[in-house]
């Protein structure tokens, strides 16, 4: 790892996205790392969107924004917001795994604007980004149980991808002092899902 | 969900008051504030809730669970301080958190108080929130260091913010005055791997020595006083270890910077590769400034550009400083926000820091080519996400009813708004109805004065919104002047049992305080009757009986109170209880064929209840209505169903 | 389908409610959620911006552009007959609450009962605020909303309240302006409602004026009156007096003294006689126990001869004398409102 791996989760307030990038952060310290996590929500509870910039080091810290088009990894929960990124952080070798279910704004609830048509959108990150997995995440939460799922089926996803350094077994360590035991079982199985989903759709 | 995310969060935050050290955790900045703290033994926090500065307090509050130490959440910023000074007179060591418009609330004591001085290490906290990004406001608290003639302190990571906080209370105890500590939301909301020490012993006995009193008399002597005590500071921060330098002897660029701007600049120095022609100085001790290190970097080169977040606080401080040192330190070309070379308003960001530095040492920074590349695709604009009130929230119908009440009403009246989540009133989300949002209780007080304004022909009728937080916190008095002066005021204290904004922290409405202890609550509307005023109530989900009963209170005169009482939604979904299930009959929805135009969707603007692009017709999105019945009550087509949930 | 040439809401906030010419009808309110009556006022509640004009289309008070609707038939001012007599109800109970005669009063208790009407859209007293629309499906309530209300009440937008509860057989009572409203929705390309299979029975009441209600209890307040007031009445002539009970009492004031708080937009009507109705009633000069009835259409007809029949009305020819004058005020009442909207 040369200056530091960049990865950016992004989503909507209440995608659970703060919470995995903590984990991510845990497990991250637990093997060694220098970790800097940036977190932006200002208004997330009312539905703003929630970004974390995760950055890992070898030997130094790092600042909590990640530089322009410096992403390595893009996670992200809903479109829209996957899309913003890209523009602002990602470059032709970031790695974008993305939920495809929208969460529309109110804006476009309200008729102001249109949301983006999502194959378009689709386009758009498959023509510029190194890699991406458009993934129907959200389908999968919630046969998992639900839709509060959803972050723990990409970091599973983001686990099983270079190049990530952590391992979903990293990442359960951390959960398994992190979460009540009645939460484990479900919260192990949707990490395997991501793997299982990325699986599914490099073939 | 946010809700369920803090709760597990807090199970992890216990580290907090672990009592061991040499451990690196991944801590918060927030966090790292706290936990040095604890380092330094403090025995008193208090604080008032604010974005970015929260979590502070509600570590602390968590860590009060296993530690002997006394945390509150207190009714404003300014009697946070005062409390807090109490028991720093009494000899113990005190901190007082808040965001950085809370600084303004404690402002008349704190300038008295540097003239008095302290006795057991006293910290004040502020967090700024550069850009404004959950604020009213980006104001730099730092100049209130100057203000008050105090030892100011920056921090640029959490590990520093950890260290920093444990010696300010050093520093405080040493020149016995208080010590201001300075974060910012990006630092603040910033997790990183935090090297923690034990935790001392918390042996502390208060006692106020009646023969060591704290005056501000003979206030010359006093001030004479604060300024020695600064200048024993600025002498301890010439070998400070927060303030270093890196780069070449004679760098062509030197860039002074603190917090977590230095961060950015760093980091775009070394992306350009400047590291052989840029120095850095990065300042931690920012007032006062130490003069002789400052003098030594001066001199080292003749361009100077200032990195610092919100305002030219160095910057001005550092050039004022260069013209009584001009002959040592010599000639200079400042380059900051008063030169344009930072942009004046709004956070800092290494892309920022990137075309500055690039532009100066004529560098094109390479990623343009794929920001042309995706500019190619996509238009200028994506849509941008509009703030909105939850699924649920009570505001939303009590701004509905006020819509409704103020357009019966029809003498153009209009909202005086206030601090909290109702200030999203001023957006489509409240109907635009609020037309003024300014600082807590800055409402009432606005409103007051309007009431008086019929000597000069004003007529028209005049709401003012207040939160139950933000009421107990500035509100009262201004709520006192209206009938003192028997101004025409009608306040709708929006109570939903929640300081919701910045998390849910208990405040006197809550029989709960900030450790988890039973309280009795002050109770509002006895409150307001003592006042010898009209007190209402009236639900927020029943909008049209609400707009009735507004309409009602608008047409009468004097001072009037409507409690709008509807626990917040977040509050409910924890406690697992909404009235209603919702259902859109698809037959009674005329759709785009209704002549509507979309009322419920364009006009009332619920996350959950959205418009079926296909079927052209309105839906309840099942996965964020939570059910609160109010949309039922929109439809021209009576079409919104609402059936009562059955209690489990 | 919203046409896209409409005018939209902004022509009526435009050229009806911002030049006071509202006479709140409520035929708009609740049948497009934009608008809402309370307190004696229609008001905006949110702007629209479609482009469609169903608020204009069904206001009594808008004229299609350019053209001026023929409202005189040649040789009758008081609009189409099919037979002139005077009435009254059977039943003195109905008549001791009734304005006059308590034709309307029976005829709606009638309907009610025979199951004629499935519902009846009257107008209330008034309580804490202005009267407004009621609509009333229980026989024996109809009495409560006997009498007269001399200010304007939003009444249809009961009607648009009853039709989104799915009633398929309703009466309206309402003044000649709402009689005229029901006729424009009806005939609205933008309505889609299908009113006139759901309305069976149009009872138009006699109408010179009516005040409006936010103005008069601002001229009561003046006068030192305090609300709540609890009925307001105007003797028939010659006393020219307008009385108000509030809890203080009975208070009187010469017409004269009301006459400005007339909305404005009566005074370009030029219906007297509701002649949109399918049964008009008013007062009967010099006999008050008795109303004038103008039946109109086929099914008002029916109606009236089978409560006559049995036995709820009494009836008799109206005199020539009150026919005359009748016709005289009716044209009155139309020049006087040309006048004034020729004079805009
Ligand atoms: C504003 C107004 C002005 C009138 N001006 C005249 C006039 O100049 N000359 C004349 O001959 N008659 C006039 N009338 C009609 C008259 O007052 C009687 O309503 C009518 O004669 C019927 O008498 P009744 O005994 O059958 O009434 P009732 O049996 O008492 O029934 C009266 C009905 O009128 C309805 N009503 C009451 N107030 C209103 C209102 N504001 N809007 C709509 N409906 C209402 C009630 O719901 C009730 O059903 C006027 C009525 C009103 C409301
Ligand atoms: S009636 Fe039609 S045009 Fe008028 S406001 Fe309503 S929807 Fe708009």
């Amino acid at each position: 790892m040369a200056m530091a791996l960049n990865i950016i989760i992004t989503g909507v307030g209440g995608q659970g996205n703060v919470l995995a990038s903590q984990i991510i952060g845990r497990a991250a310290v637990n093997r060694g790392y220098n970790v800097t996590i940036g977190e932006t929500f200002g208004l997330s509870q009312r539905g703003g969107p929630v970004m974390s910039h995760i950055r890992l080091s070898e030997n130094k810290t790092c600042g909590p924004l990640i530089p322009p088009n410096m992403a390595h990894m893009v996670v992200g929960l809903e479109p829209l917001e996957t899309l913003r990124v890209l523009k602002e952080f990602g470059n032709s070798e970031t790695v974008f795994i993305a939920n495809a279910r929208p969460i529309y704004p109110l804006n476009v609830i309200a008729g102001d604007v249109e949301y983006p048509d999502l194959e378009w959108i689709r386009d758009v990150l498959d023509q510029s980004a190194g890699r991406l997995y458009w993934l129907d995440a959200t389908d999968t939460a919630v046969e998992l149980g639900g839709p509060i799922m959803l972050n723990m089926i990409l970091l599973g996803a983001l686990c099983s991808l270079s190049p990530f350094p952590l391992d979903t077994g990293d990442i359960e360590t951390v959960l398994t002092a992190f979460l009540p035991d009645s939460k484990l079982p479900a919260n192990i199985k949707a990490l395997a899902m991501g793997a299982e989903l990325i699986h599914r759709y490099e073939n | 969900m946010r809700r369920a995310e803090k709760e597990k969060e807090e199970e992890g935050s216990e580290m907090i008051s672990d009592r061991e050290g040499g451990k690196e955790i991944l801590l918060q900045g927030n966090e790292a504030i706290a936990r040095g703290a604890l380092e330094a033994g403090v025995a008193f926090c208090a604080g008032y809730p604010g974005n970015p500065s929260s979590e502070i307090i509600e570590n602390l509050a968590k860590a009060s669970q296993r530690l002997p130490i006394y945390v509150e959440w207190s009714v404003n910023e300014k009697v946070a301080l005062e409390a807090a000074t109490a028991a720093s007179f009494a000899g113990c060591r005190a901190m007082a958190c808040m965001k950085q418009n809370g600084v303004n609330v404690t402002s008349d004591f704190l300038t008295n108080l540097s003239l008095s001085g302290t006795k057991g290490g006293l910290v004040l906290v502020s967090c700024d929130d550069p850009g404004g990004i959950s604020s009213t406001n980006e104001e730099d608290a730092r100049w209130f260091a100057r203000l008050a003639c105090i030892p100011l302190l920056e921090p640029a990571t959490p590990r520093e913010a950890l260290e920093m906080t444990r010696w300010a209370f050093v520093l405080s105890e040493a020149i016995e005055n208080i010590v201001l500590l300075r974060s910012v939301s990006r630092l603040s909301h910033t997790r990183s791997n935090v090297l923690i020490r034990g935790l001392p012993e918390f042996d502390v006995k208060a006692r106020f020595d009646p023969d060591i009193p704290f005056h501000t008399f003979p206030v010359v002597d006093k001030d004479r006083a604060r300024h020695e005590k600064l200048n024993r500071a600025a002498h301890d921060f010439e070998t400070s270890v927060f303030n270093s330098y890196d780069g070449p002897e004679n760098p062509e660029l030197l860039i002074i910077s603190s917090g977590c701007a230095w961060s950015y600049a760093r980091e775009s120095v070394e992306i350009l590769r400047l590291e052989e022609r840029v120095g850095l100085l990065k300042m931690g001790t920012t007032w006062p400034l130490p003069q002789e290190l400052l003098k030594r970097h001066l001199r080292q080169c003749d361009q100077i550009l200032f990195v610092e977040e919100i305002d030219a606080f160095l910057e001005d401080n550092v050039k004022a400083f260069c013209a009584d040192a001009g002959e040592e330190t010599g000639t200079k070309v400042f380059m900051g926000r008063s030169s344009g070379h930072i942009p004046l308003c709004g956070e800092l960001s290494p892309s920022i820091l990137l075309q500055v530095l690039g532009e100066h040492f004529d560098q094109a920074w390479e990623q343009d080519r794929f920001q042309a590349h995706v500019n190619s695709l996509m238009p200028e604009d994506l849509p941008p996400r509009a703030f909105g009130f939850c699924p649920g929230c009570p505001h939303r119908g009590s701004y509905y009813a006020i819509k409704t009440a103020l357009a019966w009403d029809n003498r153009d009246g209009f909202v005086s708004g206030d601090i909290g989540c109702y200030s999203l009133g001023l957006f489509p989300t409240g109907f635009n109805q609020v037309k003024s949002v300014h600082a807590m209780g800055s409402g009432l007080g606005l409103a007051s004065g309007y009431g008086k304004l019929d000597l000069f022909g004003f007529d028209q009728p005049v709401i003012t919104v207040c939160g139950d937080s933000t009421f107990f916190h500035a509100g009262l008095p201004g709520l006192i002047n209206a009938k003192f002066n028997r101004a025409d005021i009608l306040l709708l204290i929006l109570d939903n049992s929640a300081t919701a904004m910045t998390g849910f922290q208990p405040h006197p409405g809550i029989d709960t305080t900030a450790m988890g202890q039973p309280t009795d609550p002050v109770d509002l509307e006895s409150l307001c009757r003592s006042l010898g005023m009209p007190v209402e109530v009236a639900d927020p989900y029943d909008i049209n009986e609400s707009a009735r009963t507004i309409y009602g209170l608008l047409k009468q005169e004097g001072p009037r109170v409507l409690v709008m009482r509807r626990k917040c939604a977040l509050v409910q979904g924890r406690e697992g209880g909404f009235p209603y299930r919702m259902r859109v009959d698809p037959d009674a929805c005329a759709g785009e064929e209704c002549g509507c135009n979309r009322y419920c969707t364009r006009i009332f603007r619920c996350p959950g209840l959205i418009w079926n692009t296909l079927s052209k017709k309105a839906e309840i999105d099942s996965v964020i209505c939570v059910g609160c019945g109010i949309c039922a009550d929109i439809c021209p087509q009576g079409a919104i169903e609402r059936t009562v949930v059955e209690e489990e | 389908m919203m046409s896209e040439t409409g005018t939209g809401q902004r022509a009526l906030i435009d050229e009806i409610i911002n030049q006071d010419l509202c006479v709140r009808c409520g035929a708009c309110v609740g049948f497009c959620p934009y608008f809402s009556y309370f307190d004696g006022q229609v008001v905006v509640l949110d702007r629209c911006q479609a482009s469609a004009d169903r608020c204009f289309q069904v206001c009594p008070v808008a004229r299609e552009q350019g053209t001026r609707e023929p409202r005189i038939r040649e040789g009758s001012e008081i609009g189409p007959i099919e037979r002139v007599f005077m009435a009254r109800a059977m039943n003195s109970d109905i008549r001791e609450v009734a304005q006059y005669g308590g034709v309307v009063t029976a005829l709606v208790t009638y309907a009610l009962e025979q199951g004629l009407m499935e519902s009846a859209v009257l107008t209330d007293r008034g309580d804490l605020f202005s009267p407004e629309g009621r609509e009333v499906q229980d026989k024996s309530a109809v009495r409560q909303f006997s009498g007269s209300r001399y200010t304007a009440s939003g009444g249809l937008a009961a009607l648009n309240r009853a039709v989104k509860q799915g009633r398929r057989k309703i009466g309206v009572v309402g003044l000649p302006c709402q009689m005229s409203a029901l006729a424009k929705m009806a005939e609205s390309t933008e309505d889609p409602r299908d009113l006139d299979d759901r309305i069976t029975m149009k009872l138009g009441l006699f109408c010179t004026w009516a005040l409006d209600f936010r103005k008069l209890v601002e001229f009561l307040k003046k006068q030192g009156v305090k609300g709540p007031y609890v009925k307001f009445d105007i003797p028939p002539p010659p006393a020219e007096i307008f009385q108000v009970e509030s809890e203080e009492g009975w208070t009187e004031f010469p017409l004269s003294e009301i006459r400005p708080s007339i909305q404005k937009g009566c005074l370009l009507c030029e219906d007297m006689t509701a002649e949109k109705s399918d049964i008009s009633v008013g007062v009967v000069e010099g006999q008050q126990q008795w109303n004038t009835v103008i039946v109109r259409t086929q099914r008002g007809a029916e109606l009236l001869d089978k409560a006559s029949q049995d036995g709820w009305l009494e009836t008799g020819p109206l005199p020539p004398e009150n026919l005359e004058h009748l016709k005289d005020a009716a044209r009155g009442k139309r020049e006087r409102g040309r006048r004034v909207r020729d004079d805009q």
